[in-house]
C-alpha cells in the first residue's frame, strides 16, 4: 500500500518529466504521411468560399488532400505565420498580400519553388509574377490584384447635388460641397487601419517607393510623388472635408449604412464586402472609376494576394500545383471571383474574361461593374515593387496613420519619417540602399 | 539541459526527527516533492531568461538586395543600445509609467476605502457587496477589455450616446484619454480583489484594540486610519507589488483597444513592443533585448517599493 | 440571467457563522449614528453600480441582434434575439466555440490540479524539512512570482520554437503547471496545518516521509488544496498573451483567445457573436467564483497576511 503510493507519485513526476522530453523531440506538425497514404496539404488564408474550392480539388484529387484553416485577416494572420514557421511548423501554403512577399522572402520564411511552377508564369499578369519572385526566384502563385475605382451611392449623390468626379481637383470640390451642406457627412474617409490605400494614392501618381538600382535599393517613400498625394489629402483632412475611420472595425459598416460616407475608393475586392455588409442599402450603389489626376488615366492597386509556398512545407510541388490550380483555373475562378463568393479580381491574364462573368448586379442597380476594374487593371503602374522589409514599413505606416488622425503628425511628414526608418531598418539588416 | 545541475544543491540535510538511517529515505522523499516543480521551474523561469538574455547579443543579417538566406550574426551590445536609443521604446516605458503612478494609487486607494467601509460598523451586507465588488475578477481580463471597448467605441457605447443627446462631445479614445479609459478597465476588473485581500487583512485584526480606541473616544475615522490601516501593511505591499507587475506587463486592454482607437499603435506599451518585434519585424535578438531591460526595470522597481514600503513601517 | 444572480444563498450562509464568532455583533455593540450609516451604505451603493454596469450591459447586449444594437439604449432591453444569439455562437466554424470551451476547462483543469499538486509538494517540503539549497529555492520562487510572466513569454516562444513545442496543447499547459505562488501559498498552508508532532507520530509508526504526505498532510490541507486549485484554474483560464503567442492551430485555442479572434475579425459586424460568446464563457468561472467564495477569501487572506 505504502509503497504503491510512493510508487505512484514517483511515476507521476517522472512521467510529466519524460512527456515533456518526448514532446521535444517530437518536431511536431509533420504533413505528410511516409507510409505513401495522400500528401496532405495545409492552407490558411481569408478568402471568402475558399472552403468550396478546397472542397472540389479534394474531390477530384484524392491523392493531394487540402486542410483550409481561414483567418480573420493579415494583421492577425502573419504573427501566426511567422511564428509556426519559425517553429517549423509551418504548414504548406498560407495567402499574403502582395506587398509582404518580399519582406517574407527576406525574413526566410518561403521556400523558393521556381523548380515546380513549370510554365504558371505565362498564366499571371507579369507584374504580379515580379512581385511573387523578389530576386529573380518565385515564392509564390498570385492571386489576385486590387485594381481601384470608387464605389458610391448614387442615391446621396443626387441627394447632395454633385456629379460623380472625375479629377481629384473634381473629388476635392465636391468634398467641400458635401461638407458644407452637412457637416455629420463626409464625401469619403482616410482609412488609418488600411495602409494599401496612402500607398496607392502615391502609386497611382508615379511614385515609387522600392526600385532596384544596380546592386542596391532605391527608396523613394517620400518623393515628389508620394508628398504630392500625401499633401492633397493632408488638404482635405485638414479643412474637415473629410475624415478618418477605422476601415477594419465593423462599426465601419454601421457608418456605411448610416450614409456617413457617400463614397469608398478601394480595390475590387470590396465589392464582396459592402454587398454582404451593407445589404440595407442595395440597389443604391454604383461604382465609378477612381479619380485621376489631371491629364493622366493611370489608377491604382491596393491590396492584392498571393499564395505562398513556407518553407517547411514537405511537399511544394503538389502545393504549387494546388495553387496554381486555385489561382488560375475556371472552375475555382467561377467560385473565387463571384460577387456573392470570393469576389476576387484575379491575378490571372485573361482577368476581363474571367471577372466580367455574370457581374450585372442588384446591388449595384444592374450596373456592369467589372468593365470599370478591368479598365482600371489596364491603367495600374506596373512597375512598383514592395521592399525586403516593407512588413516593417506597413506596420510604421499603420501607425503613422493613427498618427495623423490623432493629430501627432501630417502626411507628408509621417512620409518623411517613414523613408528614415524604413532605410534604417534595411541598413541594419545589411541590406544596400543607394543614397 | 540545465536542469541536471540542481541535483547537488537540493541534498537534504535532514534535521528534524529522523534517525541517521532514515537520512537517505528522507533526502529521496524531499527530492521526490521538489524535484517535479523544481525541474519545470527551471525550464520555464530559467532557461528562457539565458536563451533571450544570449538571443539578446545576436542580430539576424542578410546583404545585398536582402534575398538570400538570412544568417545569425553576433552584434555585441547593439540591441540595448537600439532600444535605449529607440524613442518607441521610451514612449512605451513612459505609458506604462504613468499609468502606474496614477492608476495603482487609485485603485488602491479606492479598493482601501471600500475595504475599511465594509469592516467598519456602520456597514450592513457586508457579505453581498463582497461579492458584487468581486465580480468583475470573474471575467478574464481580455474578455472584460473587449466589452468596455464596446462601452468605449463611439458607433456602440450607450455613453455616448448619453453625451450626445446632452450635447456633450464624449470620447474615450482620443490621445489624450486613452491611456485612463485603459486604466478605468484595470480598475474596475482588479479593484474588488485588492479590497478583499484588504478586507481579509482587516478581519484578522483583533477586535479589542478597537473597543480600547473606542473608549478613549477615538472616532471611527481615527480607528480605521490609526488603527487598521497600519496592520494591514504587508497586505498593501502584496497588492501594490501585485499591480505593479500587472501594470508592467500591461497588454490586453491595449491590444483590444488599438482595433478601435488611433491613439494606441503598435507598439503603445512594451509588451506589444516585443511581440511586433518578434512576429512583425523578425527581430528576435530585439525582442530579447527588449524583454531582457523590462525583467531589470520590474526587478528594481518590485525591490524598490518592497523595501520603502517596509522601511516606513519599521 | 439565473446564472449570475449574485447571492447564493447557501454559499454565504457557509462563512457567516464563523464571521460571527469572529467578530461581535454589531447592533449591540455599537450604536453607530444613522446619519453615517446612511452615507457608508450610499458609498458602498454607488460602487457597486460602477462595478455592475459593464455587467448589466452584457446581460442586456446578448439579447440583442446587431441592427437592435446599433438602435436601441445600451442599458434597456429591445427585441429579444437571445436564442438566435447563443445559436449563432454555437454553431459558427462548426461549432468551434464549445471546442475553445472545453479547451479552456482542460489547459485550466489538467494544469490547474498539476500546478496545485506540484506546487503544494513543494511548498510542504520547503515548510516542514531543512535541506542545503532551500534558501536559494525559495528565494528564487519568491522572484518567480516577482517577475512579470508575460515578459518571459517571447522568450520562452523561442526556446518552445527550438524544442518544437509551439503551437501544440504542451505549449500552454507546461508553463501553467510551474505557479511559484502555488508554492508560496503551500508552503504558508502546510507551515499553519500540519503540526510536526503528527509527522513525529507517523515516523514512530513507522510510514515513510511520502506516505506521512500523502495520507496526512494532503488530507489536512484539503481546504488549501481547493483554494490553490482554484486560484491556478482562474490564472490558466484567463490568460490570453501566452496563447496568443504560442498557439497559431484555432482548434488548439482557450475560449478566451477564440473570441479575441472573432473580436479582430474584420469580416462583417458580429458584434451579437462577441457580445454573446463572452457572457457563455464567463458562466462557469461566475457560478465557481461565487459557489466558492469561502475558499477564495482564506487563500487571499493567507498571502496577505504572511506575506
Amino acid at each position: 500500500m505504502k509503497t504503491a503510493r510512493t510508487a505512484a507519485a514517483a511515476l507521476a513526476a517522472t512521467a510529466m518529466v519524460t512527456a515533456l522530453g518526448a514532446c521535444g523531440t517530437d518536431s511536431g506538425g509533420g504533413s505528410s504521411d511516409p507510409a505513401g497514404g495522400p500528401v496532405e496539404i495545409s492552407y490558411t488564408g481569408w478568402v471568402p468560399s475558399a472552403e468550396e474550392v478546397v472542397d472540389v480539388w479534394n474531390e477530384a484529387n484524392p491523392d493531394v488532400q487540402v486542410r483550409y484553416s481561414p483567418v480573420a485577416n493579415g494583421q492577425e494572420a502573419y504573427p501566426k505565420i511567422r511564428s509556426s514557421v519559425q517553429a517549423g511548423d509551418g504548414g504548406c501554403l498560407a495567402q499574403l498580400t502582395l506587398d509582404q512577399v518580399s519582406s517574407f522572402v527576406a525574413d526566410g520564411m518561403l521556400l523558393d519553388v521556381s523548380e515546380y511552377v513549370g510554365d504558371a508564369e505565362d498564366l499571371f499578369l507579369d507584374w504580379t509574377w515580379a512581385q511573387v519572385s523578389p530576386g529573380g526566384a518565385t515564392y509564390a502563385i498570385p492571386q489576385d490584384t486590387g485594381p481601384m475605382a470608387m464605389y458610391y451611392r448614387a442615391d446621396l449623390f443626387d441627394q447632395f447635388g454633385i456629379d460623380v468626379p472625375t479629377t481629384w481637383d473634381e473629388f476635392a470640390t465636391a468634398a467641400e460641397t458635401v461638407h458644407a451642406a452637412d457637416p455629420s457627412k463626409t464625401l469619403t474617409y482616410l482609412a488609418t487601419d488600411d495602409a494599401s490605400t496612402i500607398a496607392a494614392y502615391a502609386w497611382q501618381r508615379g511614385a515609387q517607393w522600392f526600385e532596384i538600382d544596380g546592386e542596391a535599393w532605391q527608396v523613394g517613400i517620400d518623393d515628389d510623388a508620394s508628398v504630392e498625394a500625401a499633401e492633397y489629402w493632408q488638404g482635405l483632412l485638414d479643412s474637415g472635408a473629410i475624415a478618418t475611420t477605422k476601415r477594419w472595425d465593423p462599426g465601419f459598416y454601421a457608418e456605411l449604412n448610416q450614409g456617413t460616407y457617400l463614397a469608398m475608393i478601394g480595390g475590387a475586392w470590396n465589392t464582396a464586402l459592402i454587398e454582404e455588409n451593407v445589404a440595407e442599402t442595395s440597389g443604391s450603389w454604383r461604382v465609378a472609376p477612381m479619380p485621376t489626376v489631371d491629364g493622366s488615366d493611370a489608377t491604382a492597386n491596393s491590396g492584392g494576394s498571393a499564395v505562398a509556398v513556407l518553407k517547411g512545407c514537405e511537399n511544394p510541388e503538389a502545393a504549387v500545383e494546388f495553387a496554381t490550380w486555385l489561382n488560375s483555373s475556371d472552375e475555382s475562378l467561377a467560385v473565387l471571383t463571384a460577387p456573392d463568393g470570393g469576389g476576387l479580381y484575379p491575378a490571372v491574364k485573361d482577368a476581363p474574361e474571367v471577372a466580367a462573368a455574370d457581374q450585372e448586379l442588384e446591388f449595384f442597380g444592374g450596373q456592369d461593374i467589372a468593365e470599370v476594374f478591368d479598365a482600371s487593371a489596364q491603367n495600374v503602374n506596373t512597375d512598383w515593387a514592395w521592399g525586403p522589409t516593407y512588413s516593417t514599413t506597413d506596420t510604421g505606416l499603420t501607425d503613422g496613420l493613427a498618427s495623423v488622425a490623432t493629430g501627432g503628425s501630417t502626411l507628408p511628414d509621417m512620409l518623411a519619417g517613414l523613408q528614415e526608418t524604413t532605410v534604417a531598418a534595411m541598413q541594419d539588416r545589411g541590406i544596400a540602399v543607394a543614397d | 539541459m540545465t536542469t541536471t545541475a540542481v541535483r547537488p544543491r537540493v541534498a537534504p540535510q535532514v534535521v528534524r526527527g529522523a534517525t541517521r538511517r532514515g537520512t537517505r529515505r528522507v533526502r529521496g522523499a524531499i527530492l521526490t516533492l521538489i524535484a517535479p516543480f523544481v525541474l519545470l521551474f527551471l525550464f520555464v523561469y530559467v532557461t528562457p531568461i539565458v536563451y533571450s538574455v544570449v538571443q539578446s547579443f545576436f542580430s539576424l543579417q542578410t546583404s545585398s538586395l536582402g534575398f538570400g538566406e538570412p544568417s545569425t550574426v553576433f552584434v555585441g551590445l547593439d540591441n540595448y543600445t537600439k532600444a535605449i536609443e529607440s524613442g518607441a521604446f521610451w514612449s512605451a516605458l513612459g505609458r506604462i509609467f504613468a499609468f502606474g503612478f496614477v492608476q495603482v494609487p487609485v485603485m488602491l486607494g479606492i479598493a482601501l476605502g471600500l475595504a475599511l467601509l465594509l469592516d467598519s460598523a456602520a456597514a450592513r451586507w457586508v457579505s453581498l457587496y463582497r461579492i458584487l465588488y468581486f465580480l468583475p475578477y470573474a471575467i478574464p481580463g481580455v474578455i472584460a477589455a473587449v466589452l468596455w471597448a464596446y462601452l468605449y467605441s463611439p458607433t456602440l457605447s450607450p455613453f455616448v450616446a448619453l453625451g450626445d443627446s446632452l450635447g456633450a462631445d464624449v470620447d474615450f479614445l482620443g490621445p489624450r484619454v486613452v491611456l485612463w479609459s485603459m486604466a478605468n478597465i484595470t480598475t474596475w476588473a482588479f479593484t474588488g480583489y485588492n479590497m478583499l485581500i484588504m478586507l481579509s487583512a482587516l478581519q484578522a485584526i483583533p477586535r479589542e484594540q478597537f473597543e480600547a480606541a473606542r473608549i478613549d473616544g477615538a472616532s471611527e475615522w481615527r480607528i480605521a486610519r490609526v488603527i487598521k490601516t497600519p496592520q494591514i501593511r504587508p497586505a498593501l505591499v502584496l497588492t501594490g507589488i501585485n499591480s505593479i507587475i500587472g501594470t508592467i506587463q500591461l497588454f490586453n486592454e491595449p491590444q483590444v483597444m488599438r482595433v478601435i482607437s488611433d491613439a494606441v499603435n503598435s507598439e503603445y506599451v512594451p509588451t506589444m513592443l516585443a511581440m511586433g518585434a518578434a512576429f512583425v519585424k523578425n527581430d528576435f535578438g530585439y525582442a530579447a533585448a527588449v524583454s531582457v531591460l523590462l525583467a531589470l526595470v520590474a526587478g528594481v522597481l518590485s525591490v524598490l517599493y518592497y523595501t520603502l514600503a517596509m522601511r516606513r513601517s519599521q | 440571467m439565473t446564472a449570475t444572480t449574485p447571492v447564493r444563498p447557501d454559499a454565504t450562509r457557509v462563512d457567516a457563522p464563523r464571521e460571527r464568532r469572529r467578530r461581535p455583533r454589531r447592533d449591540g455593540e455599537l450604536q453607530v449614528d444613522p446619519r453615517t450609516a446612511w452615507a457608508t451604505l450610499g458609498v458602498l451603493t454607488l460602487a457597486a453600480v460602477y462595478f455592475l454596469i459593464p455587467v448589466w450591459w452584457l446581460l442586456v447586449s446578448v439579447t440583442k441582434s446587431n441592427a437592435t444594437l446599433f438602435s436601441t439604449n445600451g442599458f434597456a432591453f429591445g427585441d429579444i434575439d437571445l436564442a438566435a444569439n447563443v445559436t449563432d455562437v454555437l454553431t459558427r466554424q462548426d461549432g468551434l466555440f464549445g471546442r475553445w470551451l472545453l479547451n479552456s476547462i482542460m489547459y485550466a483543469g489538467v494544469g490547474g490540479v498539476l500546478a496545485t499538486l506540484l506546487g503544494v509538494s513543494c511548498g510542504y517540503a520547503l515548510a516542514k524539512y531543512q535541506f542545503r539549497g532551500r534558501g536559494i529555492l525559495f528565494g528564487g520562487i519568491i522572484a518567480g512570482v516577482l517577475i512579470p510572466s508575460a515578459l518571459l513569454t517571447v522568450p520562452l516562444y523561442l526556446v518552445f520554437a527550438k524544442l518544437g513545442l509551439v503551437n501544440t496543447v504542451w505549449a500552454v499547459l507546461i508553463p501553467a503547471v510551474v505557479n511559484p505562488f502555488a508554492v508560496y501559498l503551500g508552503r504558508i498552508y502546510a507551515a499553519a496545518s500540519m503540526p510536526d508532532e503528527l509527522m513525529e507520530a507517523g515516523r514512530l509508526d513507522g510510514a515513510g516521509e511520502l506516505r506521512i504526505y500523502w495520507t496526512i498532510a494532503l488530507r489536512l490541507m484539503s481546504p488549501a488544496l481547493v483554494t490553490v486549485l482554484l486560484f491556478s484554474f482562474v490564472s490558466i483560464w484567463n490568460n490570453f498573451f501566452l496563447p496568443l503567442i504560442m498557439l497559431s492551430d484555432q482548434d488548439l485555442y482557450p475560449v478566451t483567445l477564440g473570441i479575441y479572434n472573432w473580436y479582430t475579425q474584420t469580416r462583417e459586424a458580429n458584434y451579437n457573436v462577441v457580445i454573446t460568446g463572452s457572457l457563455l464563457s464567463v458562466i462557469p468561472l461566475v457560478v465557481a467564483f461565487l459557489s466558492l467564495q469561502r475558499f477564495w477569501r482564506s487563500g487571499l487572506t493567507a498571502g496577505a497576511v504572511k506575506s
